[in-house]
C-alpha cells in the first residue's frame, strides 16, 4: 500500500513536470481535441459514420439527428489538468428545410485559449446525407497579448449502405483558413472516412481512417455494447497517437449522459476524464 | 478562399429537385476504362498519347458502334471485342436475327457478362426508326446521321511559373500561360471533316486563326468498297503495332483480357491535339474481304539540331514555348509511304504492312550506351506480317516484322476461354535490340517503339457468380541490351491481382495489388572512394482499396485508399499513400457535379501516387501526387439544351512545408498550385 502510494506520487510529480514543459514551451503544440463528445471519445473518436449523434456539429455534420432537437454539454480535462480543458456546447434543431445546428467550444485557460463558434446545416434526400459547417476560430495568447481569428468551412457526407451499416466522410477547413495576416498560421485540415455497423440491438462497431494534413495516417475504432436496458459500455482505440478509451453511457428519449476516460500512449500523461450531458425534446 | 466558399455554397444551396433519372452508368464505364488505361501510364517514361486514348473512348461512347450493321473493322474498334467476338456478332445478326438491345449480345457465343459490361458504352443496336430499318431492311445500312460539333476550351494555371517571369531573350516562354483549344468537326455516315487547333501554355498565339498547332482532315468512309479515303491528317495502326502504330493502345492494367491483342484499326482520321503522333498526306483503304491500304505522308517535324544537316530523332512533346524550341520548329522533313494488305479468311485475318520513311537530314542517335542500337541515317523501312486466327474458343494472334538494318521483332499470343468462367491471355514477345521500328508501338514493358525486349505475359480473368470478378496477370521481361538509364542488360517482372465484388447494383468494392521488380543501376562508392555503378533491384508496389456506392440515382460516393511502396536500387524502402473521398451529384439530366478531396503523404517523388480525375471532355487528367498535401477539385458539366454543353473545372493542390513547387521554367513560388478550365461544345 505504501509502495503503491509512493509510486503514484512519483507519477504525479513527473506528470506535473512534463505537463508544465508542454504548457510552457509550446502552447501551439497542444491542439484542441478534434473530436467532441464523451461517447465519441469512448468509441476511440471514430465518429465519422456514427449516425445521429448530438455531437455531429463537431464531427461529421452530415449526421446531425433529424428526429428531435437537442442540446448537449461536454467537458474533458486532459491528464487531469484544469489548464488544458475542453468545454463545448452543441444545439441541433430539425426544421422543414433541414437540420440547423450551432456550437461553441473553448479550449485552454486565461493565458491561452482557443474558442470556436460553429453554425451548421444538414439535409438529406433518398438516403444521401450532407452537411456543412461554418466555423469561426479565435485564439488568444495573453503572454504576447496577441489574438487572431479565422473562418473555416467543414463539409461532410454520409449514407446508409444497408439498414444499419453507414459510411461517411468529412473534411475540415477545406478553404484553408489562416490565423492572422502576417505569420499565416494554417488551421489544421483533415479528411476522415468511416464506417459504422449496428449489430441488431446488441452492439455497435465503428471505425475511421483519419488523416490530418500534418500528421501520419491514424486508425480509430470503437465498440459499444448494451449492458442492461439503456445502459451501454464502450471501448475504443486510436493510433498515432495510440490511446485507449473506455466509458459508459445512459440514454433515454429525454436525456442522456456519458462518461469516458482516455489513456494516452505516453503513460506519464495518464488519464483524461470526459463527461457529457444531453437533453432532447 | 472565396472561390472555395462559393463552390461550397453551390454544392449545398442547390435545392433538391425531382428525382428519377437513370444514373450515368455509360459515362462511368467510359471513365473507368480511361482510368484503367491511364493508371498504368507514367508520364515520366512514356511517349504514348493518353489524350488520344481519352478522346477515342469518349468519342466512341458519343458515337457508339451500331452492332446491327458495323463491319468487322469497326467492331474491332470497340475495346473488349476481338476478332472472334466481332465475327460472332456478325454471324449472329446474319444467321439469327438483328439485335434489339445491347443486352442481347450476351446471346452471342464468347460474350459473357464482363465483356458485355465492358463494351456496353460503345455499342448500340440503333434506335427508333433506325432500329426499325435495321430490323426490316438491309442490315448493312449505315445509320448515323450527320452531326456538326464545335469545341472551344480554355485552361490556365493560376500561379505564374518562372518561365513567364523571364523575358523570351533570357530563356523564358514566348507566350502566355493560357492553353487554348478549338475543334470544328462534321461527321456523317460517309463523310468526316475536321479542324483542330491548339496553343499550349507558353506558346504564342500569333492571331486568333493562327494557333501553334493545327490539324485537319477530310475523309470519306464506308462508300462501297472504298472503305476509307483521307486527305490531311490521319493515324495508322496495323496488326499488333510492330511496324506502324500511331493510334491509342491499352497498356498492362487490370483489364487483362485484350491488353495484348491490339487488332489494328487501319486508317484513322485524326482529330486530336497531340502534336506529333500523326501523318499528313493521303491514305486510302479499298476492298472487301481482300483490302488494300496505301498511305503517303509528308510533314515537318521538330528535332534537336546537332549540325546543319544532322539532328536527333524528332521530338514527341510538340512544345514551342521558348526561343530555342521555336528555332527547332519544323526543322526536319519526314516523308513516308507504304501500305497494308489484309485478307479475311474463314478462319481469321492475315495481313502485311510495310513502309519507307525518309528524312531530309541525317538522324544521329545519342552516344549513350542505351542508344547504341538506335536508328541513324536518312531512310528507314520496316516490313511485317500479322495474323489473327480462330481455333474453337481461342483467338491466336501475332505479328513478325523486320527493319531495314535486319533487326527483327515478333509477338504472338492466344486469348481463350477456359471453361465457362475463366478467360486467359498468353503472349510472347521478342523485339531484338537491333530492331529499329521507329514508327511502331508494340505491347511491352516499355511503351512506344518496340525494341530491346523479350517477355512473356499471362493474364487471367475469372468470374464467380454474377458478383465477383478476379483479374490477374504476370509479365516477365528481359532487356538484352542497356535500356534508358542503364548500361547493361537488365530484367524484371510485374504482376497484378484485382478482386472486384459487386454486392448489388449500387455498391461495389475492389482491392488491387500491383508490383514491379526490375534491375536498375545505382551509384555507389567502392572501398577506394571511387564512384562505381552497381546493379540492384528496384521495386514499386501499390495496394489499393476502392468502394463505390450509388446512394440513389443522383448521388455517387467513392472512397479510395492507396499505398505505394518504393525501393529504388541501392536505397531504402519508402512509403507514400493517399486517401480520397469523391462525390458525384447528378442533379438532373442536364447538370452534373464531380468533386473530390484527396489527402496525400509520400516520402519522396519515387513514392508518388497517381489519381485519375474526371476533367473537361477529352482532357487527360492523371495527377501524380507527391510529398505532403491536399488536393481538391470540382467539375461541373451542364447541358442546357441538346446542342450546347458546358464544362468547368477548378482544381487546387496545397503542399505542406514547401516554398516552391516544380523546377526549371515551370517552377512556381509558394505552396499552392491551382488551375481552372472551361469548355463549351456545340453540336447539331
Amino acid at each position: 500500500m505504501i509502495r503503491k502510494l509512493s509510486y503514484s506520487y512519483r507519477t504525479f510529480l513527473l506528470t506535473l513536470f512534463i505537463g508544465g514543459i508542454l504548457f510552457v514551451s509550446g502552447t501551439q503544440q497542444l491542439h484542441a481535441q478534434a473530436v467532441i463528445g464523451a461517447r465519441e471519445l469512448a468509441l476511440g473518436e471514430a465518429s465519422t459514420a456514427l449516425a445521429g449523434t448530438n455531437w455531429s456539429m463537431f464531427g461529421n455534420p452530415a449526421l446531425m439527428p433529424e428526429d428531435q432537437p437537442s442540446v448537449s454539454f461536454f467537458g474533458v480535462r486532459y491528464y487531469g489538468f484544469a489548464e488544458i480543458t475542453d468545454m463545448a456546447v452543441s444545439v441541433t434543431y430539425p426544421t422543414k428545410f433541414g437540420v440547423l445546428g450551432a456550437g461553441a467550444h473553448r479550449y485552454g485557460f486565461d493565458l491561452f485559449s482557443e474558442n470556436r463558434l460553429r453554425a451548421g446545416y444538414k439535409n438529406s434526400f433518398m438516403g444521401f446525407h450532407y452537411g456543412v459547417i461554418l466555423n469561426y476560430s479565435h485564439v488568444t495568447q495573453a503572454i504576447d497579448n496577441g489574438s487572431a481569428g479565422a473562418l473555416g468551412v467543414d463539409v461532410g457526407v454520409a449514407a446508409p449502405v444497408l439498414d444499419h451499416l453507414w459510411i461517411g466522410a468529412k473534411a475540415t477547413n477545406i478553404n484553408q483558413p489562416e490565423y492572422g495576416s502576417r505569420n499565416g498560421e494554417k488551421l489544421p485540415r483533415d479528411l476522415s472516412v468511416g464506417i459504422s455497423y449496428q449489430i441488431a440491438d446488441l452492439a455497435l462497431i465503428t471505425s475511421d481512417v483519419y488523416k490530418d494534413i500534418n500528421f501520419p495516417l491514424a486508425y480509430r475504432a470503437g465498440v459499444e455494447v448494451k449492458i442492461v436496458e439503456a445502459l451501454v459500455g464502450r471501448a475504443g482505440i486510436t493510433t498515432n497517437p495510440q490511446t485507449f478509451t473506455a466509458g459508459f453511457g445512459y440514454s433515454s428519449d429525454r436525456w442522456g449522459a456519458n462518461v469516458a476516460v482516455q489513456r494516452h500512449e505516453n503513460k506519464v500523461l495518464g488519464f483524461s476524464p470526459a463527461i457529457d450531458f444531453q437533453i432532447n425534446w | 478562399m472565396q472561390k472555395t466558399i462559393l463552390f461550397i455554397s453551390l454544392v449545398f444551396a442547390i435545392p433538391i429537385v425531382a428525382f428519377g433519372q437513370q444514373q450515368d452508368s455509360t459515362q462511368s464505364q467510359v471513365e473507368e476504362d480511361i482510368e484503367e488505361a491511364l493508371e498504368v501510364f507514367d508520364p515520366q517514361s512514356s511517349d504514348m498519347s493518353p489524350e488520344q486514348l481519352t478522346e477515342f473512348l469518349q468519342e466512341l461512347a458519343a458515337n457508339p458502334v451500331n452492332i446491327n450493321n458495323a463491319g468487322i473493322n469497326t467492331l474491332l474498334r470497340v475495346p473488349g471485342l476481338n476478332l472472334k467476338t466481332a465475327r460472332a456478332i456478325i454471324d449472329y445478326r446474319d444467321n439469327q436475327k438483328p439485335f434489339e438491345s445491347v443486352n442481347e449480345l450476351q446471346e452471342v457465343s464468347g460474350i459473357g457478362r464482363v465483356t458485355l459490361e465492358k463494351v456496353r458504352p460503345y455499342v448500340t443496336p440503333g434506335s427508333g426508326l433506325e432500329l426499325g430499318k435495321n430490323l426490316y431492311t438491309d442490315l448493312r445500312y449505315w445509320t448515323n446521321d450527320g452531326r456538326f460539333q464545335a469545341f472551344s476550351r480554355v485552361q490556365t494555371d493560376l500561379q505564374q511559373a518562372e518561365g513567364y517571369k523571364k523575358r523570351p531573350e533570357e530563356g523564358g516562354y514566348v507566350g502566355n500561360r493560357v492553353k487554348y483549344y478549338q475543334r470544328f468537326g462534321y461527321q456523317s455516315d460517309h463523310v468526316s471533316v475536321n479542324l483542330t487547333q491548339e496553343k499550349d501554355p507558353g506558346e504564342q498565339l500569333v492571331s486568333p486563326v493562327k494557333f501553334d498547332h493545327r490539324s485537319w482532315h477530310i475523309a470519306l468512309q464506308d462508300n462501297g468498297k472504298l472503305q476509307m479515303l483521307v486527305g490531311g491528317d490521319y493515324g495508322l495502326a496495323f496488326g499488333q503495332g510492330l511496324v506502324i502504330w500511331s493510334g491509342y493502345s491499352f497498356g498492362k492494367g487490370s483489364d487483362v483480357i485484350g491488353a495484348v491483342n491490339r487488332s489494328g484499326q487501319g486508317i484513322d482520321p485524326y482529330t486530336s491535339a497531340q502534336e506529333t503522333n500523326f501523318y499528313r498526306g493521303v491514305a486510302a483503304t479499298y476492298g472487301g474481304k481482300l483490302q488494300f491500304t496505301g498511305f503517303y505522308s509528308n510533314r515537318q517535324r521538330s528535332a534537336s539540331e546537332i549540325s546543319n544537316d544532322t539532328t536527333r530523332s524528332p521530338g514527341t512533346d510538340g512544345y514551342h514555348r521558348t526561343i530555342n524550341e521555336l528555332l527547332q520548329e519544323k526543322n526536319l522533313g519526314q516523308q513516308l509511304y507504304g501500305g497494308h494488305i489484309q485478307m479475311e479468311l474463314p478462319f481469321g485475318l492475315i495481313g502485311a504492312t510495310g513502309y519507307q520513311v525518309e528524312y531530309d537530314k541525317v538522324i544521329a542517335a545519342s552516344d549513350r550506351t542505351y542508344a547504341q542500337f538506335d536508328f541513324e541515317g536518312r531512310t528507314n523501312s520496316t516490313f511485317g506480317a500479322d495474323y489473327t486466327f480462330l481455333f474453337g474458343p481461342a483467338v491466336v494472334f501475332g505479328e513478325a516484322a523486320r527493319s531495314q538494318n535486319g533487326g527483327m521483332g515478333v509477338i504472338s499470343g492466344i486469348e481463350t476461354s477456359i471453361g465457362d468462367n475463366t478467360e486467359m491471355s498468353l503472349a510472347y514477345r521478342n523485339y531484338q535490340k537491333e530492331f529499329q521500328s521507329i514508327l511502331g508501338n508494340g505491347f511491352g514493358e516499355v511503351s512506344g517503339q518496340p525494341k530491346n525486349e523479350e517477355g512473356i505475359y499471362l493474364g487471367l480473368q475469372h468470374t464467380i457468380g454474377d458478383r465477383v470478378t478476379v483479374n490477374a496477370y504476370i509479365d516477365q521481361f528481359r532487356f538484352p541490351s542497356a535500356r534508358f538509364g542503364t548500361n547493361q542488360p537488365t530484367q524484371g517482372y510485374d504482376w497484378l491481382g484485382k478482386v472486384n465484388v459487386e454486392f448489388n447494383d449500387d455498391l461495389s468494392f475492389y482491392v488491387q495489388l500491383r508490383s514491379e521488380i526490375e534491375d536498375d543501376e545505382y551509384r555507389a562508392l567502392d572501398s577506394f572512394g571511387r564512384q562505381i555503378r552497381k546493379l540492384g533491384k528496384a521495386r514499386r508496389s501499390t495496394y489499393r482499396a476502392n468502394v463505390e456506392y450509388w446512394v440513389n440515382p443522383k448521388v455517387r460516393l467513392r472512397t479510395r485508399g492507396e499505398l505505394v511502396q518504393s525501393q529504388q536500387a541501392g536505397e531504402n524502402l519508402e512509403f507514400g499513400y493517399l486517401i480520397y473521398q469523391d462525390l458525384r451529384l447528378q442533379f438532373n439530366e442536364k447538370l452534373q457535379l464531380d468533386t473530390r478531396i484527396t489527402m496525400f503523404d509520400t516520402e519522396s517523388f519515387a513514392t508518388r501516387v497517381y489519381q485519375f480525375e474526371n476533367d473537361l471532355l477529352y482532357v487527360f487528367a492523371s495527377q501524380a501526387l507527391y510529398n505532403t498535401g491536399q488536393r481538391m477539385y470540382a467539375l461541373l458539366n451542364y447541358e442546357p439544351t441538346s446542342y450546347l454543353e458546358f464544362w468547368a473545372k477548378f482544381g487546387i493542390t496545397i503542399f505542406e512545408d514547401e516554398q516552391v513547387i516544380g523546377s526549371g521554367l515551370n517552377q512556381i513560388q509558394g505552396d499552392k498550385r491551382s488551375e481552372v478550365g472551361i469548355q463549351a461544345r456545340l453540336k447539331f
